[in-house]
Protein backbone atom coordinates (compact mmCIF):
# COMPACT_ATOMS: atom_id res chain seq x y z
CA UNK A 1 0.00 0.00 0.00
CA UNK A 2 1.85 3.54 -1.19
CA UNK A 3 0.77 6.23 0.56
CA UNK A 4 0.04 9.10 -1.50
CA UNK A 5 3.63 11.21 -1.99
CA UNK A 6 2.12 14.36 -3.36
CA UNK A 7 4.68 17.09 -3.11
CA UNK A 8 1.66 19.15 -1.55
CA UNK A 9 2.19 17.33 1.78
CA UNK A 10 5.67 17.61 3.73
CA UNK A 11 7.05 14.22 5.10
CA UNK A 12 6.44 14.71 7.91
CA UNK A 13 2.53 15.34 7.85
CA UNK A 14 2.86 12.27 5.79
CA UNK A 15 3.86 10.58 8.62
CA UNK A 16 1.44 12.01 11.26
CA UNK A 17 -0.92 10.90 8.39
CA UNK A 18 0.29 7.13 8.54
CA UNK A 19 1.01 7.22 12.16
CA UNK A 20 -2.75 8.44 13.04
CA UNK A 21 -4.31 5.59 11.01
CA UNK A 22 -1.54 2.44 11.66
CA UNK A 23 -0.87 2.53 14.91
CA UNK A 24 -3.98 1.87 16.61
CA UNK A 25 -4.19 -1.03 13.77
CA UNK A 26 -0.65 -2.28 14.65
CA UNK A 27 -0.81 -2.26 18.39
CA UNK A 28 -3.45 -4.75 18.17
CA UNK A 29 -2.05 -6.70 15.60
CA UNK A 30 0.91 -6.84 17.72
CA UNK A 31 -1.37 -7.49 20.90
CA UNK A 32 -2.85 -10.13 19.58
CA UNK A 33 0.82 -11.90 18.46
CA UNK A 34 2.14 -10.79 21.31
CA UNK A 35 -0.68 -11.02 24.28
CA UNK A 36 0.55 -8.24 26.15
CA UNK A 37 -0.65 -4.59 25.42
CA UNK A 38 1.92 -3.07 26.87
CA UNK A 39 4.61 -4.55 24.70
CA UNK A 40 2.48 -4.18 21.79
CA UNK A 41 2.70 -0.70 21.92
CA UNK A 42 6.18 -0.17 22.85
CA UNK A 43 7.10 -2.39 20.02
CA UNK A 44 5.08 -0.46 17.74
CA UNK A 45 6.69 2.83 19.00
CA UNK A 46 9.86 1.34 18.32
CA UNK A 47 8.82 0.38 14.77
CA UNK A 48 7.34 3.91 14.07
CA UNK A 49 10.65 5.62 16.17
CA UNK A 50 12.76 3.47 13.34
CA UNK A 51 10.73 4.34 10.19
CA UNK A 52 10.93 8.33 11.48
CA UNK A 53 14.53 7.91 11.12
CA UNK A 54 14.47 7.16 7.25
CA UNK A 55 10.66 7.87 6.79
CA UNK A 56 12.48 9.86 3.41
CA UNK A 57 13.60 6.51 2.13
CA UNK A 58 10.76 4.43 2.39
CA UNK A 59 8.44 3.91 -0.55
CA UNK A 60 6.00 1.64 1.28
CA UNK A 61 5.55 3.13 4.59
CA UNK A 62 2.43 0.67 5.84
CA UNK A 63 3.92 -2.68 4.14
CA UNK A 64 7.30 -1.42 5.99
CA UNK A 65 5.32 -0.71 9.25
CA UNK A 66 3.40 -3.85 9.38
CA UNK A 67 6.46 -5.68 8.47
CA UNK A 68 8.68 -4.19 11.08
CA UNK A 69 5.91 -4.79 13.78
CA UNK A 70 5.20 -8.58 12.95
CA UNK A 71 9.01 -8.94 13.01
CA UNK A 72 9.79 -7.36 16.45
CA UNK A 73 6.84 -9.24 18.06
CA UNK A 74 8.02 -12.25 16.62
CA UNK A 75 11.54 -11.31 18.07
CA UNK A 76 9.99 -10.10 21.59
CA UNK A 77 8.04 -14.16 21.91
CA UNK A 78 11.12 -15.46 20.79
CA UNK A 79 13.25 -13.25 23.52
CA UNK A 80 10.29 -14.24 25.99
CA UNK A 81 11.31 -17.75 25.43
CA UNK A 82 14.76 -17.15 25.75
CA UNK A 83 14.72 -15.99 29.14
CA UNK A 84 12.46 -18.13 30.58
CA UNK A 85 15.48 -20.80 30.01
CA UNK A 86 17.44 -18.90 32.21
CA UNK A 87 14.93 -17.23 34.54
CA UNK A 88 12.38 -18.10 37.24
CA UNK A 89 9.07 -18.72 35.18
CA UNK A 90 7.07 -15.45 35.78
CA UNK A 91 4.32 -14.56 33.50
CA UNK A 92 5.15 -11.36 31.96
CA UNK A 93 2.06 -10.77 29.83
CA UNK A 94 -0.77 -9.27 30.52
CA UNK A 95 -4.37 -11.03 29.00
CA UNK A 96 -7.09 -9.76 28.26
CA UNK A 97 -9.80 -9.85 30.42
CA UNK A 98 -12.31 -11.27 28.04
CA UNK A 99 -10.29 -14.55 27.86
CA UNK A 100 -12.48 -17.27 26.38
CA UNK A 101 -11.19 -20.47 25.20
CA UNK A 102 -10.22 -19.77 21.88
CA UNK A 103 -8.12 -17.67 22.89
CA UNK A 104 -6.29 -19.27 25.10
CA UNK A 105 -6.24 -21.95 22.95
CA UNK A 106 -4.50 -19.45 20.42
CA UNK A 107 -2.01 -18.29 23.37
CA UNK A 108 -0.33 -21.51 23.64
CA UNK A 109 0.31 -22.50 20.17
CA UNK A 110 3.74 -22.11 18.82
CA UNK A 111 4.20 -18.45 17.96
CA UNK A 112 4.61 -18.97 14.51
CA UNK A 113 1.42 -21.10 14.07
CA UNK A 114 -0.50 -17.87 16.26
CA UNK A 115 1.17 -15.39 13.90
CA UNK A 116 0.24 -16.78 10.85
CA UNK A 117 -3.34 -16.97 12.11
CA UNK A 118 -3.58 -13.94 13.12
CA UNK A 119 -2.50 -12.35 9.92
CA UNK A 120 -4.73 -14.27 8.05
CA UNK A 121 -8.63 -14.16 10.77
CA UNK A 122 -7.24 -10.76 11.93
CA UNK A 123 -5.27 -8.72 9.18
CA UNK A 124 -7.26 -10.48 6.52
CA UNK A 125 -4.37 -10.83 4.46
CA UNK A 126 -3.75 -13.49 1.72
CA UNK A 127 -1.37 -16.43 2.27
CA UNK A 128 1.02 -14.32 -0.08
CA UNK A 129 1.02 -11.41 1.80
CA UNK A 130 1.88 -13.26 5.26
CA UNK A 131 4.33 -14.94 3.29
CA UNK A 132 6.28 -12.01 3.24
CA UNK A 133 5.49 -10.23 6.44
CA UNK A 134 7.13 -13.72 7.95
CA UNK A 135 9.64 -13.61 5.22
CA UNK A 136 8.32 -17.20 4.51
CA UNK A 137 6.97 -19.20 1.35
CA UNK A 138 3.69 -19.76 0.52
CA UNK A 139 4.45 -23.20 1.26
CA UNK A 140 5.43 -22.42 4.96
CA UNK A 141 2.63 -20.24 5.92
CA UNK A 142 -0.10 -23.05 4.33
CA UNK A 143 1.29 -25.62 6.44
CA UNK A 144 1.41 -22.97 9.51
CA UNK A 145 -2.54 -22.38 9.20
CA UNK A 146 -3.14 -25.74 8.85
CA UNK A 147 -1.02 -27.29 11.62
CA UNK A 148 -2.57 -24.14 13.83
CA UNK A 149 -6.30 -25.32 13.09
CA UNK A 150 -5.57 -28.52 13.82
CA UNK A 151 -4.04 -27.45 16.86
CA UNK A 152 -6.71 -25.30 17.95
CA UNK A 153 -9.25 -28.59 16.77
CA UNK A 154 -7.64 -30.85 19.59
CA UNK A 155 -7.17 -28.01 22.29
CA UNK A 156 -11.30 -27.13 21.27
CA UNK A 157 -12.03 -31.27 20.91
CA UNK A 158 -13.78 -29.93 17.78
CA UNK B 1 -15.92 -20.38 6.00
CA UNK B 2 -16.13 -22.90 8.82
CA UNK B 3 -17.22 -22.88 12.41
CA UNK B 4 -13.96 -22.87 13.41
CA UNK B 5 -12.18 -20.02 11.19
CA UNK B 6 -15.74 -18.05 12.39
CA UNK B 7 -14.82 -18.58 15.87
CA UNK B 8 -11.05 -17.87 15.61
CA UNK B 9 -12.09 -14.27 13.60
CA UNK B 10 -14.06 -13.67 16.32
CA UNK B 11 -12.34 -13.94 19.54
CA UNK B 12 -9.04 -12.01 17.49
CA UNK B 13 -11.71 -9.18 16.55
CA UNK B 14 -13.33 -8.89 20.06
CA UNK B 15 -9.83 -9.69 21.94
CA UNK B 16 -8.10 -6.92 20.02
CA UNK B 17 -11.48 -4.53 20.94
CA UNK B 18 -9.76 -4.82 24.13
CA UNK B 19 -5.82 -3.32 23.47
CA UNK B 20 -5.58 0.37 24.01
CA UNK B 21 -3.07 2.02 21.82
CA UNK B 22 -2.31 5.64 23.18
CA UNK B 23 -0.66 7.93 21.16
CA UNK B 24 3.01 8.80 21.01
CA UNK B 25 3.50 10.63 17.74
CA UNK B 26 4.67 13.86 19.47
CA UNK B 27 7.47 12.07 21.49
CA UNK B 28 8.38 11.54 17.72
CA UNK B 29 8.16 14.58 16.05
CA UNK B 30 8.43 16.94 18.88
CA UNK B 31 12.41 17.15 17.63
CA UNK B 32 11.33 19.28 14.04
CA UNK B 33 9.69 22.54 13.85
CA UNK B 34 6.24 22.19 12.98
CA UNK B 35 4.31 23.73 10.28
CA UNK B 36 1.25 25.59 10.35
CA UNK B 37 -0.70 23.07 12.45
CA UNK B 38 -3.94 23.96 10.10
CA UNK B 39 -2.01 22.76 7.23
CA UNK B 40 -0.85 20.09 9.10
CA UNK B 41 -4.64 19.36 9.83
CA UNK B 42 -5.69 19.65 6.22
CA UNK B 43 -2.81 17.43 4.89
CA UNK B 44 -3.63 14.77 7.36
CA UNK B 45 -7.26 14.82 6.60
CA UNK B 46 -7.18 15.03 3.08
CA UNK B 47 -4.12 11.94 3.02
CA UNK B 48 -7.09 9.92 5.58
CA UNK B 49 -9.37 10.61 2.62
CA UNK B 50 -7.48 9.66 -0.19
CA UNK B 51 -6.07 6.20 1.94
CA UNK B 52 -9.31 5.48 3.04
CA UNK B 53 -10.66 3.59 -0.01
CA UNK B 54 -7.41 2.04 -0.89
CA UNK B 55 -7.46 0.50 2.32
CA UNK B 56 -10.23 -0.14 4.13
CA UNK B 57 -13.61 -0.78 3.83
CA UNK B 58 -14.69 -0.28 7.62
CA UNK B 59 -12.70 2.53 10.06
CA UNK B 60 -11.93 -0.15 12.31
CA UNK B 61 -11.16 -2.81 9.89
CA UNK B 62 -7.86 -4.25 10.32
CA UNK B 63 -7.40 -5.06 7.30
CA UNK B 64 -3.59 -4.42 6.22
CA UNK B 65 -2.17 -3.25 2.87
CA UNK B 66 -1.50 -5.51 -0.07
CA UNK B 67 1.87 -5.13 -2.10
CA UNK B 68 4.23 -5.41 0.67
CA UNK B 69 7.40 -6.65 -0.40
CA UNK B 70 7.77 -5.06 -3.82
CA UNK B 71 9.67 -2.25 -2.80
CA UNK B 72 13.71 -1.66 -1.74
CA UNK B 73 13.88 -3.02 1.91
CA UNK B 74 15.48 -0.32 4.15
CA UNK B 75 17.87 -1.89 6.72
CA UNK B 76 18.49 0.04 10.73
CA UNK B 77 21.81 1.66 10.22
CA UNK B 78 22.41 0.43 13.54
CA UNK B 79 22.47 -2.85 12.61
CA UNK B 80 25.83 -2.45 11.25
CA UNK B 81 27.34 -1.12 14.01
CA UNK B 82 28.54 -3.93 16.62
CA UNK B 83 27.20 -2.91 20.61
CA UNK B 84 27.08 -4.90 23.48
CA UNK B 85 23.75 -6.24 23.02
CA UNK B 86 25.02 -7.86 19.82
CA UNK B 87 27.46 -9.71 21.54
CA UNK B 88 24.95 -10.34 24.59
CA UNK B 89 22.68 -11.93 21.73
CA UNK B 90 25.19 -14.05 19.99
CA UNK B 91 25.99 -15.66 23.44
CA UNK B 92 22.38 -15.93 24.16
CA UNK B 93 21.71 -17.72 21.08
CA UNK B 94 24.09 -19.84 21.61
CA UNK B 95 23.80 -20.67 25.29
CA UNK B 96 19.99 -21.88 23.87
CA UNK B 97 21.25 -24.11 20.90
CA UNK B 98 24.10 -26.03 23.15
CA UNK B 99 22.92 -29.02 24.40
CA UNK B 100 22.21 -30.02 27.60
CA UNK B 101 25.09 -30.62 29.67
CA UNK B 102 27.56 -28.97 27.54
CA UNK B 103 29.40 -25.63 28.46
CA UNK B 104 27.84 -22.20 27.99
CA UNK B 105 28.76 -19.20 26.19
CA UNK B 106 32.28 -18.44 26.03
CA UNK B 107 33.31 -22.00 26.25
CA UNK B 108 34.69 -23.85 23.28
CA UNK B 109 32.16 -25.53 22.78
CA UNK B 110 30.39 -22.26 21.29
CA UNK B 111 30.39 -22.38 17.02
CA UNK B 112 32.98 -19.18 16.24
CA UNK B 113 31.92 -16.68 14.21
CA UNK B 114 33.83 -16.80 10.50
CA UNK B 115 35.58 -13.79 12.13
CA UNK B 116 36.89 -15.73 15.37
CA UNK B 117 38.65 -18.54 13.05
CA UNK B 118 41.71 -18.65 11.39
CA UNK B 119 44.35 -21.40 10.44
CA UNK B 120 47.63 -22.23 12.10
CA UNK B 121 50.22 -24.11 9.79
CA UNK B 122 52.95 -25.81 11.91
CA UNK B 123 55.81 -27.19 10.60
CA UNK B 124 58.43 -29.20 12.36
CA UNK B 125 61.42 -31.10 11.51
CA UNK B 126 60.88 -34.57 10.13
CA UNK B 127 57.28 -33.70 9.58
CA UNK B 128 54.98 -32.90 7.01
CA UNK B 129 53.21 -29.01 7.40
CA UNK B 130 49.89 -29.51 9.25
CA UNK B 131 47.05 -26.72 9.37
CA UNK B 132 45.08 -26.21 12.46
CA UNK B 133 42.52 -24.29 13.15
CA UNK B 134 42.77 -21.28 15.41
CA UNK B 135 40.04 -20.03 17.56
CA UNK B 136 39.64 -16.06 18.31
CA UNK B 137 37.34 -15.45 20.92
CA UNK B 138 34.36 -12.82 20.50
CA UNK B 139 36.08 -9.88 23.00
CA UNK B 140 39.69 -10.01 21.10
CA UNK B 141 40.70 -7.89 18.11
CA UNK B 142 42.37 -9.39 15.66
CA UNK B 143 45.90 -8.42 15.95
CA UNK B 144 49.34 -10.03 14.93
CA UNK B 145 49.76 -10.88 19.09
CA UNK B 146 46.57 -12.24 19.27
CA UNK B 147 46.92 -14.21 16.22
CA UNK B 148 50.60 -15.60 17.39
CA UNK B 149 49.60 -16.17 20.39
CA UNK B 150 46.88 -18.24 19.73
CA UNK B 151 48.85 -20.42 17.17
CA UNK B 152 51.90 -20.81 19.25
CA UNK B 153 49.27 -22.50 21.90
CA UNK B 154 48.05 -24.92 18.79
CA UNK B 155 51.85 -25.67 17.60
CA UNK B 156 52.81 -26.55 21.27
CA UNK B 157 49.86 -29.11 21.59
CA UNK B 158 50.89 -30.00 17.62
CA UNK B 159 54.29 -30.43 18.48
CA UNK B 160 53.99 -32.68 21.15
CA UNK B 161 56.98 -34.89 21.69
CA UNK B 162 59.02 -32.05 20.43
CA UNK B 163 59.79 -28.62 20.95
CA UNK B 164 57.49 -25.75 19.31
CA UNK B 165 58.10 -23.54 16.94
CA UNK B 166 59.98 -20.08 18.07
CA UNK B 167 59.49 -18.15 14.69
CA UNK B 168 55.62 -17.10 13.41
CA UNK B 169 55.01 -15.28 10.55
CA UNK B 170 51.61 -14.08 10.17
CA UNK B 171 50.17 -14.33 6.07
CA UNK B 172 47.55 -14.00 4.23
CA UNK B 173 46.00 -16.53 2.08
CA UNK B 174 43.42 -16.07 -0.76
CA UNK B 175 42.28 -18.98 -3.02
CA UNK B 176 43.25 -18.65 -6.98
CA UNK B 177 40.41 -17.93 -9.02
CA UNK B 178 39.71 -21.24 -10.82
CA UNK B 179 36.55 -22.38 -9.56
CA UNK B 180 33.30 -21.03 -10.56
CA UNK B 181 30.96 -19.87 -7.82
CA UNK B 182 28.05 -22.16 -8.51
CA UNK B 183 30.81 -24.60 -7.08
CA UNK B 184 29.14 -23.83 -3.87
CA UNK B 185 25.89 -25.19 -5.00
CA UNK B 186 27.14 -28.66 -4.10
CA UNK B 187 29.52 -28.03 -1.35
CA UNK B 188 29.04 -30.39 1.23
CA UNK B 189 30.63 -29.92 4.87
CA UNK B 190 33.59 -29.98 4.92
CA UNK B 191 35.38 -30.12 2.23
CA UNK B 192 37.93 -28.08 -0.16
CA UNK B 193 36.56 -25.38 -1.02
CA UNK B 194 38.14 -23.00 -3.90
CA UNK B 195 36.49 -19.99 -4.73
CA UNK B 196 37.07 -16.80 -6.91
CA UNK B 197 39.04 -14.73 -5.11
CA UNK B 198 41.77 -11.52 -5.94
CA UNK B 199 44.64 -12.91 -5.22
CA UNK B 200 46.97 -9.73 -6.01
CA UNK B 201 45.14 -7.57 -4.71
CA UNK B 202 45.54 -6.19 -0.99
CA UNK B 203 42.28 -6.70 0.19
CA UNK B 204 40.39 -9.18 1.85
CA UNK B 205 42.26 -12.22 3.30
CA UNK B 206 42.01 -13.96 5.87
CA UNK B 207 45.29 -14.62 7.90
CA UNK B 208 47.57 -17.87 8.02
CA UNK B 209 49.87 -17.90 10.45
CA UNK B 210 52.92 -20.10 9.62
CA UNK B 211 54.91 -21.48 12.37
CA UNK B 212 58.53 -22.29 11.97
CA UNK B 213 58.83 -19.78 8.71
CA UNK B 214 60.44 -16.41 8.09
CA UNK B 215 58.83 -15.33 5.33
CA UNK B 216 55.37 -15.97 3.63
CA UNK B 217 55.26 -18.29 1.13
CA UNK B 218 53.09 -21.28 -1.07
CA UNK B 219 55.72 -23.46 -1.73
CA UNK B 220 56.68 -25.21 1.75
CA UNK B 221 52.94 -26.19 1.98
CA UNK B 222 51.48 -26.23 -1.16
CA UNK B 223 50.99 -30.54 -0.70
CA UNK B 224 48.49 -29.01 2.03
CA UNK B 225 46.74 -26.23 0.90
CA UNK B 226 46.50 -26.69 -2.89
CA UNK B 227 45.39 -23.41 -4.60
CA UNK B 228 45.92 -21.11 -1.92
CA UNK B 229 48.44 -18.00 -2.57
CA UNK B 230 50.10 -17.30 1.17
CA UNK B 231 51.71 -13.31 0.41
CA UNK B 232 52.33 -10.91 3.09
CA UNK B 233 50.27 -7.82 4.35
CA UNK B 234 47.69 -9.12 6.62
CA UNK B 235 45.56 -5.76 6.97
CA UNK B 236 44.45 -6.39 11.04
CA UNK B 237 42.12 -2.68 10.61
CA UNK B 238 39.94 -4.71 7.69
CA UNK B 239 39.97 -7.64 9.32
CA UNK B 240 38.70 -5.71 13.00
CA UNK B 241 36.47 -3.99 10.97
CA UNK B 242 35.12 -7.45 9.26
CA UNK B 243 34.69 -8.74 12.65
CA UNK B 244 32.74 -5.80 14.21
CA UNK B 245 30.66 -5.64 11.27
CA UNK B 246 30.03 -9.84 11.44
CA UNK B 247 29.19 -9.33 15.30
CA UNK B 248 26.66 -6.47 14.27
CA UNK B 249 24.94 -8.22 11.43
CA UNK B 250 24.72 -11.70 13.38
CA UNK B 251 23.49 -9.90 16.19
CA UNK B 252 20.71 -7.82 14.34
CA UNK B 253 19.82 -10.76 12.83
CA UNK B 254 19.38 -12.66 16.10
CA UNK B 255 17.67 -9.37 17.84
CA UNK B 256 15.24 -8.79 14.56
CA UNK B 257 13.75 -11.60 13.38
CA UNK B 258 14.30 -10.69 9.57
CA UNK B 259 12.98 -12.14 6.32
CA UNK B 260 14.72 -13.14 3.74
CA UNK B 261 14.73 -9.63 1.69
CA UNK B 262 15.76 -8.10 4.99
CA UNK B 263 18.52 -10.48 5.46
CA UNK B 264 19.61 -9.80 1.52
CA UNK B 265 19.58 -5.99 2.23
CA UNK B 266 21.31 -6.34 5.02
CA UNK B 267 24.19 -8.58 3.13
CA UNK B 268 24.21 -5.70 1.03
CA UNK B 269 24.48 -3.04 2.89
CA UNK B 270 27.25 -5.37 5.49
CA UNK B 271 29.21 -5.51 1.67
CA UNK B 272 28.85 -1.88 1.13
CA UNK B 273 30.46 -1.16 4.49
CA UNK B 274 33.40 -3.55 3.57
CA UNK B 275 34.07 -2.48 0.01
CA UNK B 276 33.93 -3.54 -3.23
CA UNK B 277 37.18 -5.82 -3.03
CA UNK B 278 35.21 -8.29 -0.71
CA UNK B 279 33.64 -10.99 -2.58
CA UNK B 280 29.63 -10.41 -2.27
CA UNK B 281 28.15 -14.07 -3.57
CA UNK B 282 24.21 -14.59 -4.39
CA UNK B 283 23.78 -17.86 -5.44
CA UNK B 284 20.58 -18.42 -5.22
CA UNK B 285 20.79 -22.30 -3.82
CA UNK B 286 22.16 -20.57 -0.67
CA UNK B 287 19.00 -18.98 0.31
CA UNK B 288 17.96 -21.21 2.94
CA UNK B 289 15.90 -21.45 5.81
CA UNK B 290 15.27 -24.00 8.90
CA UNK B 291 12.26 -25.37 6.60
CA UNK B 292 14.27 -26.15 3.65
CA UNK B 293 16.97 -27.46 5.87
CA UNK B 294 14.80 -30.22 7.14
CA UNK B 295 12.76 -30.87 4.74
CA UNK B 296 9.22 -29.79 5.59
CA UNK B 297 7.86 -26.86 8.58
CA UNK B 298 9.77 -27.02 11.29
CA UNK B 299 8.09 -26.75 14.60
CA UNK B 300 9.04 -24.03 16.45
CA UNK B 301 8.78 -26.35 19.75
CA UNK B 302 12.53 -27.15 18.28
CA UNK B 303 13.67 -23.65 19.07
CA UNK B 304 13.72 -22.38 15.71
CA UNK B 305 12.42 -19.79 14.02
CA UNK B 306 11.97 -18.99 9.79
CA UNK B 307 14.43 -16.21 10.73
CA UNK B 308 17.10 -15.18 8.79
CA UNK B 309 20.48 -13.34 8.26
CA UNK B 310 23.77 -12.98 6.35
CA UNK B 311 26.04 -15.40 6.41
CA UNK B 312 30.12 -14.00 6.31
CA UNK B 313 32.16 -16.86 5.17
CA UNK B 314 36.23 -15.39 5.70
CA UNK B 315 37.84 -18.62 5.34
CA UNK B 316 36.05 -18.73 1.78
CA UNK B 317 37.56 -15.92 0.16
CA UNK B 318 36.43 -13.39 2.35
CA UNK B 319 32.68 -13.28 1.64
CA UNK B 320 29.86 -11.17 3.15
CA UNK B 321 27.28 -13.67 0.96
CA UNK B 322 23.25 -13.10 1.42
CA UNK B 323 23.37 -16.91 1.80
CA UNK B 324 20.76 -17.24 4.52
CA UNK B 325 21.16 -18.87 7.28
CA UNK B 326 18.95 -20.19 10.21
CA UNK B 327 19.26 -17.91 13.41
CA UNK B 328 20.70 -20.69 15.79
CA UNK B 329 23.86 -20.60 15.84
CA UNK B 330 24.43 -24.49 15.88
CA UNK B 331 23.38 -23.95 12.33
CA UNK B 332 25.63 -21.45 11.74
CA UNK B 333 28.46 -23.74 9.86
CA UNK B 334 31.95 -21.93 9.52
CA UNK B 335 32.86 -23.81 5.93
CA UNK B 336 36.51 -25.30 6.28
CA UNK B 337 38.62 -25.35 3.56
CA UNK B 338 40.60 -27.94 4.58
CA UNK B 339 39.30 -31.86 4.02
CA UNK B 340 38.97 -33.41 7.55
CA UNK B 341 42.20 -35.03 6.90
CA UNK B 342 44.02 -32.15 6.69
CA UNK B 343 43.10 -30.41 9.50
CA UNK B 344 43.44 -31.38 13.28
CA UNK B 345 41.68 -30.55 16.26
Amino acid sequence: MAYPASDAFSLEERFEAVYRREQPRLVRLAFLITGSNGVAEELVHDAFTAAYRRWRRIDDPAGYLYRAVVNRSRSFLRRRRLEAKHRPHRPDVVLPPEIDEVWEALQRLPSRRRTALVLRYYADLTVAEIASYMGARPGTVRSLIHRGHQSLREELGE
Amino acid sequence: MNDLDTRIRDTLARVAQTASATSRLDELTARRPRRVPALALAAVAVVAIAITPILLLGGESPRAPSGVGTGPIDIDPSWLVAEQEDVDAILAATAESLPEGLQGPGSSTRPPLASETAWCVVGLPERPWQAVMLPIALDVAVTEGALVEACAMRAAEVAADTDPPTEYTVCRAAYMDRTPLRALDDMTLPELVVVRGDTSSPGPSFPLVVARAADCSTEPFADLLPGMIVSQGVDYDQMSQGKDLEIAVLGASLRNCLSVDEARALAGAAHEELGPEWLLVDAPSFVTSMEDRFGGPVDESTGREDCHGPRFEFTLGFVAQPSLIPWVPSEQSTVSTLSPDQVEG
